[in-house]
């Protein structure tokens, strides 16, 4: 008994998941569970429901039908615990919001107004974990979309969340910063899980311990087990496909 | 200028002293409820809830005539007006499924007519052009008892959710995600925005009650890239605005509320042109 309530607290837990919009089903029965301390792929076509699920699993959408535990608690009650970073090119660049500002905001609680000194240290702390320290004060508009990108890692890891959804982090990014984003990823990964949501399906590293392919209805698959018959099905139509198992480090050299 | 200093403090004239403090009181909460309206661009929707106060103002004068309601002061009226139609517009973005848009541009005309109506159904001295475009003859001493408790509202609130503001209009998502409800916020921005819009209605008058709102913002914009100095610079500007604004109508006999904004609005395009010079010099 004891075994079976420890595993249920080490898992996020997808069951019979189905998601209706406006009556049209954006997610048919996904049915899966990520253990902690891993890092997942979500791929699938723009459209097919990724993001969708991340914000089941963030609680920021109900299911039509069926359960999801995070660790063992619903996805409102698990909200703390769920890092999210969400695309950074939805922002308003002429918001006038500097950097520190932009981080606290993960520290933002139910019921307590003001930002505290350990809210400030833990902001710092976020901030000097992807290596933007000394940014602080710099304004939100004038970095570039990559360090836009941490400041938003940094907001969602200075609450120390155990699990961190990342929607499509290297959509315009240029290659190197892309591989630096993935080293501070597989470095956060030793702390947290990791979900990486991207439609980019040149990114598949050993690291990556699963993918889970969606377009309505969900397939897992084990790294290295994506053949282009899956992606074809996935996409519905032929895609090319670039087999991947180089390291990332190795790509960057 | 001895004799400008004189009017002031001249207790035969009150009004202008009225004017003046309402003026400066009325501009901390410009300073903050303006910027956070630039900011997340809802000056339309501002721009419909202080139209929509004529309702109110028309109604007070037609009630204390005709029902016999003497505590039913217009900017009272201006008050119960304008927190409505924040409501209604509220509501309307949040579980409505019509067009937010037609909605707004319905409530700023209707709010409107209706308060016409109410005017030219109330007999005795009112001349809805004061209310329309300010005049700092009708500002009595309740209108400043009023302003002030309303100022204190707005400051109060403004200070202790100011965090949950920013981040809110900055992104609703993540706010949620933190467990603070971004509806709650918009609303909260929405009648605050309301109360604000009433604070200067006999001053700057209804029709431009908006612009005094929108520019200094605008103009802060320009120079401050963070949302404090931002608002410190607004409410700075604001007060000029309304004190020199006030004070050249009164010298010059003229409305109060186009001079406030004619004075604003050269500011702004001063500004504009500063800042491309500045620019092409540095270029």
């Amino acid at each position: 008994m004891e075994l079976i309530e420890s595993k249920y607290d080490n898992e996020i837990i997808i069951e019979d998941v189905s998601f209706k919009y406006n009556r049209e089903e954006v997610i048919s029965k996904a049915h899966f569970h990520i253990d902690r301390g891993s890092f997942v792929c979500f791929i699938g076509p723009n459209g097919g429901g990724k993001s969708t699920l991340a914000k089941l699993i963030l609680g920021l959408l109900k299911p039509t039908e069926g359960y999801i535990s995070i660790f063992g608690q619903s996805p409102l009650k698990a909200r703390g615990r769920v890092g999210y970073v969400p695309q950074y090119t939805n922002f308003d660049l002429e918001f006038p919001i500097n950097v520190i500002d932009v981080v606290l905001m993960g520290r933002l609680k139910k019921g307590s107004l003001f930002y505290n000194k350990q809210d400030r240290d833990a902001a710092r702390n976020a901030l000097k974990s992807v290596d933007l320290e000394g940014f602080e004060n710099r304004h939100f508009s004038e970095l570039s979309g990559g360090q836009r990108q941490r400041v938003l890692i940094a907001r969602a890891i200075s609450a120390n969340p155990e699990v961190l959804i990342l929607d499509e982090p290297t959509s315009n990014i240029d290659a190197t910063t892309e591989n630096m984003l993935y080293k501070l990823l597989f470095k956060l990964n030793n702390r947290m899980t990791i979900i990486l949501i991207s439609h980019n399906l040149t990114f598949v590293s050993e690291n990556v311990k699963k993918v889970i392919c969606i377009n309505k209805e969900v397939k897992i698959h084990p790294t290295g087990d994506i053949t282009s018959c899956s992606i074809d099905k996935l996409f519905s139509h032929p895609v090319k496909f670039v087999e991947h198992s180089t390291k990332v480090e190795e790509i960057h050299e | 200028m001895s004799d400008l200093i004189q009017s002031f403090l001249n207790p035969e004239i009150p009004f202008l002293r009225n004017a003046l403090i309402i003026g400066i009181l009325s501009s901390i909460s410009f300073g903050v409820i303006g910027t956070f309206v630039v900011i997340r661009k809802i000056s339309y929707i501002a721009g419909a809830i202080s139209h929509s106060v004529l309702a109110g103002i028309g109604f007070a004068l037609y009630a204390k005539e005709n029902f016999g309601w003497d505590w039913f002061h217009p900017t009272l009226g201006a008050f119960g007006a304008s927190i409505i139609s924040a409501v209604i517009i509220g509501c309307v973005k949040i579980y409505g499924k019509e067009r937010e848009d037609s909605i707004i541009g319905a409530i700023w005309a209707i709010g409107m007519a209706v308060g016409l109506l109410f005017i030219s159904k109330t007999s005795g001295y009112t001349d809805p052009m004061s209310y329309l475009f300010g005049n700092i003859l009708i500002v009595s001493n309740m209108d400043l008892y009023l302003v002030s408790a309303l100022d204190l509202v707005v400051i109060s609130v403004g200070f202790l959710f100011f965090n949950k503001l920013q981040a809110s209009s900055f992104d609703e998502e993540y706010t949620s995600i933190r467990g603070g409800s971004p509806n709650f916020y918009y609303f909260l921005i929405l009648i605050l925005t309301a109360i604000t819009v009433v604070l200067m209605t006999t001053i700057v008058g209804i029709v431009m009650v908006i612009a005094l709102l929108t520019i200094p913002s605008a103009i802060s914009g320009l120079f401050y890239k963070r949302l404090a100095p931002l608002i410190i610079s607004t409410i700075f500007l604001t007060t000029i605005f309304s004190v020199s604004g006030i004070t050249l109508s009164y010298i010059t006999d003229t409305p109060s509320g186009p001079m406030i904004i004619i004075l604003a609005g050269l500011v702004y395009i001063l500004s504009l042109t500063a800042k491309k010079v500045l620019k092409l010099l540095s270029a």
